[in-house]
């Protein structure tokens, strides 16, 4: 009993967090983009504006808390495990709508105050940051070395402890620290958490690998300005790709040193990855609030913002609400999300669309799988 | 460089691509010898095929401006090209078309003359740097 209303709980807070991330989505965005639709950046200073990004606010307050209140106590009440993965989807189904909805009512402003007519054409890039991205974009790979040895470590004690375990291996504890699952002892089950821990460095990796590659981004209004936002915008959120790796693979790997008996103490560790998951949520909050998309929110030095050329106006090649980039004429894969911070695919690109519906792929395959 | 291209001009991206990095060579903002982008980072970070870049390339390396090594990419050659007797014809029919167009739009011979004499000594400072 005590268990389920903690997991409903942490599920209210996962839905919270979804809601405040919701709320906080024009904060982050670059500063011309308003609902995923570009407007002149002198523009967004108007009361119109304002009014949509107020009106959003308070809308999806008023729809997201009490679909919030009714999910959690419907999946508190219906014991299934279907009704609880659904929850969250449902939740982003009705925050997503409120999106659309204010999207549509920025795409109808900019064509009423005919700013759809000021976009520019021009695309700027810069040679020597295309050519050497690798190095001037992101913290060096090295880093990576850190986590791989905490895998060796984990890796060399689940070896070493192999022949000492018992024929029934825990695998699972509830929140008190009992033992509530166990697993045939095999050289497998040995290396079941090391080799977890190799998958999440593989998809970590991928990631810091898919930003390395993303296409560049950079205001033609203040090229230089843009370009030196932009890099440390990338340097900041590959060092939080590896910090956050590390912090995972430690964290696995005091799960592993429980599942050999080497380490029993469930609420020291549950402490431990309470402040690691802190550490990862928070330090994401902070870096798209501080940095926003793309560099977007910092704040240089000597930056003069005088120059009046208009960012180039793509809305057109960006379909759902301005949520999904379809450009077939161009050749990149990975480019910067429209809203909030991050990047997504080209789905233009035949690559592209495949990652775009593979976690679809997955989710139905888990689906009928997991009855 | 910084490379601005223009998707409304009249002129093709592949044309605004080798006119900006002939100028980029000679302002010395690319350097003798220096790599360029490959052709799939460039093309994919300016929004565009990739042949266009490629065709770009190749007409640059057939002027003389870039070798195009297997490994290593575009690269800028460490020594430019230099004015052909065909080069030369094509500068005075260039040069013949624009003096007429301008002369006829009441630009006289020292007007014209300054604004050639101001690109010259634009590009020699900032050669100099």
């Amino acid at each position: 009993m005590g268990e389920r209303l903690i997991m409903v709980l942490f599920n209210t807070i996962t839905l919270l967090i979804l809601l405040i991330m919701q709320l906080f989505m024009p904060k982050i965005t670059r500063k011309n983009i308003l609902f995923g639709v570009k407007i002149p950046e002198e523009k967004m200073n108007t009361d119109e504006v304002k009014n949509i990004v107020k009106g959003f606010k308070r809308e999806n307050l008023m729809v997201g808390i009490p679909a919030l209140i009714i999910i959690s106590l419907l999946i508190y009440y219906i014991d299934n495990t279907y009704v609880f993965t659904l929850s969250t989807f449902i939740y982003l189904g009705i925050l997503f709508l409120e999106y659309v909805r204010w999207n549509k009512k920025s795409k109808e402003l900019k064509q009423e105050k005919g700013w759809d007519k000021l976009g520019g054409k021009v695309v700027v890039i810069d040679t020597k940051f295309s050519r050497d991205r690798g190095k001037l974009s992101t913290v060096s790979q090295k880093w990576f070395l850190i986590p791989v040895m905490v895998i060796i470590i984990s890796t060399v004690l689940s070896l070493t402890m192999y022949p000492t375990l018992p024929d029934k291996v825990p695998t699972h504890w509830d929140f008190e620290g009992n033992v509530d699952a166990y697993m045939n002892k095999s050289i497998f089950t040995a290396l079941l958490m090391p080799l977890t821990q190799v998958l999440m460095a593989v998809i970590i990796y991928v990631s810091y690998y898919f930003m390395l590659r993303s296409k560049q981004q950079i205001n033609p209004n203040n090229p230089e300005a843009s370009l030196k936002k932009n890099i440390i915008f990338r340097k900041a959120w590959s060092a939080y790709f590896i910090v956050t790796l590390t912090l995972i693979e430690v964290m696995f790997t005091v799960l592993n040193m429980m599942t050999l008996g080497i380490f029993r103490n469930m609420k020291i560790f549950n402490i431990f990855s309470f402040i690691i998951y802190g550490v990862i949520i928070i330090g994401s909050i902070v870096l798209s609030i501080v940095l926003g998309q793309g560099g977007d929110r910092i704040k240089l030095k000597d930056e003069d913002d005088n120059s009046k050329a208009y960012d180039i106006d793509d809305d057109k090649l960006w379909k759902l609400g301005n949520t999904i980039y379809y450009n077939p004429d161009d050749s990149s894969l990975f480019v910067e999300k429209r809203i909030g911070v991050g990047w997504t695919v080209n789905v233009g690109r035949p690559l592209g669309m495949f990652l775009m519906i593979l976690p679809f792929i997955v989710i139905v395959i888990r689906l009928v799988l997991v009855r | 460089m910084l490379l601005k291209i223009d998707f409304e001009s009249e002129m093709p991206i592949y044309e605004q691509l080798r006119r900006q990095i002939i100028i980029g060579i000679s302002t010395g903002e690319l350097e003798l010898g220096e790599e360029l982008p490959s052709v799939r980072q460039l093309g994919g970070d300016i929004g565009i095929n990739l042949h266009t870049v490629n065709k770009t390339y190749n007409i640059l390396k057939n002027e003389g401006y870039l070798i195009i090594d297997r490994r290593r990419g575009a690269m800028i050659k460490d020594s430019l090209p230099e004015a052909s007797e065909e080069y030369m014809n094509m500068l005075e029919n260039e040069l013949d078309y624009l003096i007429s167009d301008s002369k006829n739009r009441g630009i006289d011979k020292d007007d014209f003359l300054k604004i050639c004499g101001r690109f010259y000594d634009k590009l020699t400072r900032e050669g100099d740097r």
